[in-house]
């Protein structure tokens, strides 16, 4: 900002001199030029007039000589004797003449006087052939003339003249009679006067004496000339000009004053031009400067704004991040809470841990605000409807209301409409925040009284419902004019009186925008010091239409029913798992292991389509992205396969994109749902309670009293889930700590930390193979088949090694698929080792995650391998993969030979991705070659 | 960004256009009012020789450079241009492309050449050598050179023993029967029977014919003075390989021994000056012409060899002083060489008859038979 001072200085600097001096400069240079030029200009018109004026002189020459040329023709024609010559000259020539006379060859008279051609060459010309004149004395002019007799020239006639003879009567005047003139020759011995007042001394004046000198040299290329020439007090023009017949020139001068008066005119209007010429430079160029000025003024404004806006956006994106960065630990209380909620039995803990969860949901819910403000803003937040509980809806209301509301001694009332129904469809969390900030709102301002919330429905259709919304205070009120500034981001209502009241101000500007997304107006009527009423109206979709009832029985309820179980149980069950992704796979197992639901996984679409050949299941999970084979081709297969057993069976969509519009864009693929990736549990269960047929499902008691639940099913399992359970607590308890690994982000996605541990587990085992893909990918990124390969391979590594905490590789990946998906291959070669580096850090890394090095010990004979190889058979029929993994274990226990021990290598590889099809193959080999020894 | 980009060449392109107006307001300016009469004018100059030779053209040459640098005007010589082949033409052409407004044919052909084009280029003043081909746009310019080849003939008149004397000649032309009545009457002035006998070559430039008839003038006729009218001196080296007297024309000759008695010369200086001079004041071709001569101190003789007599300098010294008295060299009693007079006593020839018309040779002149 110190340029914005400096700046506008140095350009006043500039400009001032730009403006004045140089404009100033041109003026002078220009006045200069004038003078000069307008001098030029009337020199050019004064030698112009003396020209004429010399011309004028000339014909009275000239007229002397036509007349002795004249006589002297009739001398020759009429060959006049020579003694009678003298006399007709004197009858035929003017009166005018002193005295003339007829001459012979070397000047002497026939009559008249002796003129030697030696002192007058006018009548050595004569005698060549010529008429001229001459200068004779004081003030007389010779005229002679050639008599021919024959070709040859044998007299001359001769004339002699005074000035006033030869100029009276003149007649002639220069600039109006102001011009002073003489008659002289080249020598300016000769000085006749021909105008009046003449004054002749005037030219013998030294500097007059230097300007005829040049006017003379001047005269040697032209007939007349005039030049400027101060003398004294007089400024005039001195002008010269030629006489045609003898080396006569005529000499004057004629005032300055005189000669410009002539053109003042054409001075003036030329001076007159020019001001106004220099008026409209300066015009124009003060214009064109402020023009430049204000565009630099508003460069300035706008590189502010921009900075203002570059500004706000890194606001909003700190905003944001902070944000994210808030919630992730957060989210750890909540999961480590939720941990606790179900595990634990002791009813006081239980109770305080349920507090922790209420008020780390609002805490979150408040970030959230922020978050959403700032998504708004960058217009990223989007709508997502989904299948919600209105009953935990207004249970989350009415818990955090009634405890704020108790606090400062309100009255909280909640009028529930009895028949509304309890599954709705909408976006609950943004419903959720709408009304929080609402009910916040209402207790904020409120001082005493009371703060109603009051929901209430009118069905408009078959499974629509119109829900009104309504928050009533008896608060401090809104003035009329203040109702406007409610809805300026950041700004506060009397702001001095409420300065003890906490909140960002972002509240309502958040709740009508959410609403305008939603398709809906937030209303306020209020009237100061008497309280105000928000409401709302909300078109949602009916799920479940079974009445809430009495909303208080309901919340009661739900707070004392809150404790992690499965929803329901379907031993019977079979459902159909494809994903690429073994780590997915085996979460997907771990997180339904309590339903007790017979699960088969398989590795690609491919699988998918064999399978379902050969067996039926009631529910398909698919995967969306896959290599080879994506979920839509796989799907379409499927629907088109005749000899498909699984005809007509749901088909769920995995994806990580749950972008607003999801279900529609699924649904038009033909997917009959989707679950967004990382899987949530709640959602999972939810889905297959939908998804499932009702007879399979028995639903968990919707009521019951905290307390351990009893985890069904049969008894094996049961066996195995008491052992996950020892384990969990013992795993939980020392979470390793390995470089690396970030355990808070992981349990984002994976709660139960056995499962965690058994993911990153198959994520160590996996690296080689990873390292290997994706290495043999990057070979071949040169092709659109090959990109598209190596993008969903990398796609897989960053969700997998995001599961597990494992961030620097996740984003490694995440980079590198985006770099895939716009085909930067420079790109993907220059990072993939470094990607590849860092994945094989963890081989070492999570070495002390891995299973511990058994003593292995070598095997008593075959038939103890083929056993096991029958059980691990068996527990993959069954289905049951804790079974299958800790005889998969037992095998790896023992020593083999080189041959042997690859081809189990091989079959752990695969029992490990799930992948029972290969494994059953690899078993079939193994006992082949057992029997063939 | 962009923006601001843009908005910062603005100025600069702002500048760029108000320097380029001041300059061109400046130059405006001082450019007002400047005559165009400024314009150095330019001379074309035609000749036959090489500026690096002698004679003639050299001669001429440096005359009219020294005139254009007196005056200040730009001279464009044109160099061995023959004659009678259309070479000058395509200078006079040339010249005209380069805006000559005034041309000089140093040679006497050249007029016959340009006759019929002279209409084409009415805007050019021409000078040409020539009298015997004019046009309103064709000036014939000369100097009384008469003067000094009648004081020249003065001195072969005192030297001559034989009285015979040698004229190598070009072509009949009023210049060359000018030149050699001239010379003529100088030597019958002194030596009242002494005979001239002219050898005609035809040609300016024939230094074969010119040696080989100043030759056959020693050998045949016996003249012991000799003199010519050609381009180069060749006559002299002749004169001097057959160790008779010799005059010179045009040039002072170098290496020459006392048998090279004078030269009868004129200054081209001061003559192309005052013709220069009649074009810049607009009054070419208006026969304002003047002929310059011995009174104007263009006309001379070179020193004189010491074989010159005493008698012979006085006697040239008074017919200078009768010429200067108005008794010029072609007035008084004149007979041409077949009895006629051509001008009687107590006359004298108009300059028009001796420059245009002249056609006859003076009595004592006789003309070798080849």
């Amino acid at each position: 900002m110190n340029m914005k001072t400096k700046v506008p200085l140095r350009f006043t600097l500039t400009r001032s001199i730009i403006f004045i001096l140089v404009p100033l400069l041109i003026s002078l240079l220009m006045y200069a030029r004038m003078i000069v030029v307008l001098r030029d200009y009337m020199e050019y018109q004064v030698s112009n007039q003396a020209a004429t004026l010399g011309k004028l002189v000339s014909a009275k020459f000239s007229s002397q000589l036509d007349e002795l040329e004249r006589v002297a023709g009739y001398f020759r024609d009429e060959k006049v004797a020579e003694d009678r010559m003298g006399h007709s000259a004197e009858r035929l020539l003017d009166d005018n003449k002193i005295s003339c006379g007829i001459l012979k060859l070397g000047g002497i008279p026939v009559s008249g006087d002796e003129l030697p051609p030696s002192q007058y060459p006018a009548v050595m010309k004569a005698f060549r052939g010529k008429s001229t004149v001459q200068h004779r004395d004081k003030d007389e002019f010779l005229f002679v003339s050639p008599i021919y007799n024959g070709d040859n020239i044998k007299y001359a006639l001769y004339k002699i003249i005074n000035a006033d003879g030869l100029f009276q009567p003149f007649g002639i005047s220069f600039y109006q009679g102001q011009g002073r003139f003489i008659l002289t020759d080249a020598t300016q011995q000769l000085q006749i006067p021909l105008s009046d007042d003449t004054d002749s001394s005037y030219f013998l004046q030294d500097n007059v004496q230097n300007a005829l000198a040049s006017l003379q040299k001047e005269l040697g290329s032209n007939t007349s000339a005039a030049t400027y020439c101060i003398s004294g007090d007089s400024k005039d023009f001195l002008f010269m000009s030629e006489i045609e017949h003898g080396n006569f020139y005529l000499l004057g001068r004629i005032s300055y004053d005189v000669v410009a008066e002539s053109i003042s005119s054409l001075s003036s209007m030329t001076l007159l031009v020019f001001l106004l010429l220099l008026a409209l430079l300066f015009i124009g160029t003060f214009n064109m400067f402020s023009a430049s000025a204000r565009a630099r003024e508003s460069d300035e404004l706008r590189e502010a704004k921009r900075i203002a806006e570059e500004a706000s956006k890194g606001k909003s994106n700190f905003i944001a991040n902070m944000s994210h960065e808030l919630r992730t630990p957060i989210n750890v209380i909540l999961g480590m809470d939720e941990m606790i909620l179900r595990e634990n039995t002791d009813e006081d803990t239980w109770e305080r841990a349920m507090d922790i969860k209420g008020a780390a949901q609002i805490l979150l819910g408040l970030i959230n605000d922020v978050l959403d403000y700032s998504k708004i803003e960058s217009g990223n937040l989007n709508i997502i409807p989904v299948e919600y509980d209105f009953v935990a809806l207004i249970h989350d209301l009415v818990l955090l209301s009634e405890n704020r509301a108790g606090q400062k001694s309100l009255n909280f009332v909640v009028e529930v409409q009895p028949d509304l129904p309890v599954g709705l469809w909408g976006d609950d969390i943004h419903i959720r925040q709408v009304m929080i900030n609402l009910l916040t709102n209402a207790i904020k301002y409120t001082p005493q009284g009371s703060v109603t919330l009051k929901i209430s429905g009118k069905r408009t259709g078959g499974d629509s419902i119109l829900l009104h919304f309504e928050v009533i205070d008896t608060g401090i009120g809104i003035k009329p004019e203040d109702l406007k500034r409610l809805f300026v981001p950041y700004s506060r209502v009397e702001e001095r009186q409420n300065r003890n009241v906490e909140g960002t101000g972002l509240g309502l500007s958040i709740i009508i925008n959410l609403l305008r997304l939603m398709d809906s107006d937030l209303k306020v009527d209020s009237v100061y010091g008497e309280g105000s009423n928000f409401y709302f109206d909300l078109e949602q979709k009916i799920i479940d239409n079974e009445p809430i009832g009495d909303i208080r029985d309901r919340i009661t309820n739900i707070t004392k029913d809150y404790k992690y179980r499965p929803s329901f149980t379907a031993p019977k069950a079979r459902v159909l798992m494809v994903d690429d992704n073994s780590m997915n796979r085996r979460l997907f197992v771990s997180l339904l292991k309590q339903t007790q639901i017979q699960i088969t996984t398989v590795s690609s679409g491919q699988k998918c389509l064999e399978l379902v050949q050969k067996e039926h299941f009631d529910l398909i999970f698919m995967d969306y992205l896959m290599p080879e084979m994506d979920g839509t081709e796989t799907l379409h297969r499927l629907r088109e396969l005749p000899d498909n057993l699984c005809q007509g069976v749901p088909v769920i969509a995995l994806t990580a994109n749950a972008f607003s519009g999801a279900a529609e864009k699924y649904s038009e693929m033909g997917f009959d749902g989707f679950l967004p990736k990382p899987i949530v549990t709640e959602d999972l269960e939810a889905m297959l309670v939908r998804s499932l047929p009702d007879e399979y499902l028995t639903l968990a008691p919707a009521k019951g009293s905290p307390g351990p639940a009893a985890v069904p099913g049969s008894s094996d399992s049961g066996a195995t889930a008491t052992d996950v359970s020892a384990t969990e607590t013992k795993a939980r308890k020392n979470l390793p700590e390995i470089e690396g690994v970030n355990w808070e982000y992981a349990k984002l996605h994976i709660k139960d930390s056995d499962i965690l541990m058994e993911m990153l587990r198959e994520f160590h085992k996996n690296i080689d193979r990873e390292y290997r893909d994706i290495s043999d990918l990057a070979r071949d990124i040169g092709t659109p088949d090959g990109l598209t390969g190596y993008r969903i391979r990398v796609h897989a590594l960053k969700s997998a090694s995001a599961m597990v905490g494992i961030l620097s590789v996740s984003e490694f990946a995440k980079f590198l698929e985006s770099a895939a998906k716009n085909g930067e291959v420079d790109k993907i070669k220059a990072a993939t080792p470094i990607l590849l580096d860092e994945l094989l850090e963890y081989k070492e890394r999570l070495q002390p995650c891995a299973e511990p090095e058994i003593e292995k010990t070598p095997l008593e004979d075959d038939s103890q391998l083929l056993e096991l190889l029958d059980m691990l058979r068996f527990s993959m029929d069954q289905m049951d993969i804790g079974g299958t993994d800790a005889v998969m274990r037992q095998i790896q226990s023992h020593l083999y030979p080189t041959g042997l021990q690859e081809s189990i290598d091989r079959l752990d590889e695969k029992i490990s991705a799930l992948d029972f099809e290969g494994a059953q193959i690899e078993i079939e080999y193994i006992t082949k070659s057992l029997q063939a020894t | 960004m962009k923006n601001s980009k843009a908005n910062r060449i603005y100025p600069g392109v702002f500048i760029f256009i108000y320097s380029a107006l001041l300059l061109t307001a400046l130059s405006l300016i001082l450019k007002f009012g400047a005559s165009p009469n400024d314009a150095v004018e330019k001379i074309g100059f035609i000749t036959t020789g090489d500026v690096s030779d002698t004679g003639w053209s050299a001669i001429n040459y440096l005359g009219v450079k020294a005139a254009c640098e007196e005056l200040g005007v730009e001279l464009i010589p044109y160099f061995e241009i023959p004659e009678h082949d259309g070479s000058c033409l395509k200078a006079v052409d040339e010249l005209a492309s380069a805006g000559a407004g005034m041309i000089i044919l140093n040679s006497s052909g050249y007029s016959e050449d340009m006759e019929k084009y002279l209409p084409d280029y009415s805007d050019i003043a021409f000078y040409g050598t020539s009298t015997d081909h004019v046009a309103s746009n064709l000036t014939s310019y000369s100097s009384r050179l008469y003067q000094a080849r009648y004081l020249s003939g003065i001195v072969a008149g005192m030297h001559t023993k034989a009285g015979k004397i040698g004229f190598v000649a070009a072509d009949k032309t009023t210049e060359v029967y000018r030149g050699i009545n001239a010379f003529t009457l100088g030597v019958r002035r002194v030596s009242p029977d002494a005979q001239v006998v002219v050898a005609w070559t035809g040609s300016l430039t024939d230094k074969e014919k010119e040696m080989e008839l100043a030759e056959k003038l020693i050998r045949e006729e016996g003249v012991d003075v000799l003199t010519y009218h050609q381009n180069q001196p060749h006559v002299i080296d002749m004169a001097e390989r057959a160790g008779i007297a010799s005059i010179g024309y045009y040039e002072p000759a170098t290496n020459v021994s006392d048998n090279y008695l004078t030269c009868a010369m004129c200054d081209w200086a001061p003559l192309y000056k005052s013709l220069i001079q009649e074009y810049l004041r607009g009054q070419a071709n208006t026969s304002k012409y003047d002929w310059l001569g011995l009174e104007s101190n263009v006309i001379i003789l070179t020193e004189f060899s010491p074989l010159v007599s005493d008698s012979a300098r006085t006697e040239v010294e008074a017919a200078i002083q009768e010429i200067l008295s108005g008794k010029d060299v072609f007035s008084g009693k004149i007979y041409d060489n077949l009895g006629n007079v051509r001008c009687g006593e107590g006359e004298a020839m108009s300059d028009d008859t001796l420059m245009y018309d002249m056609d006859w040779l003076a009595e004592g002149v006789c003309e070798y038979e080849n």
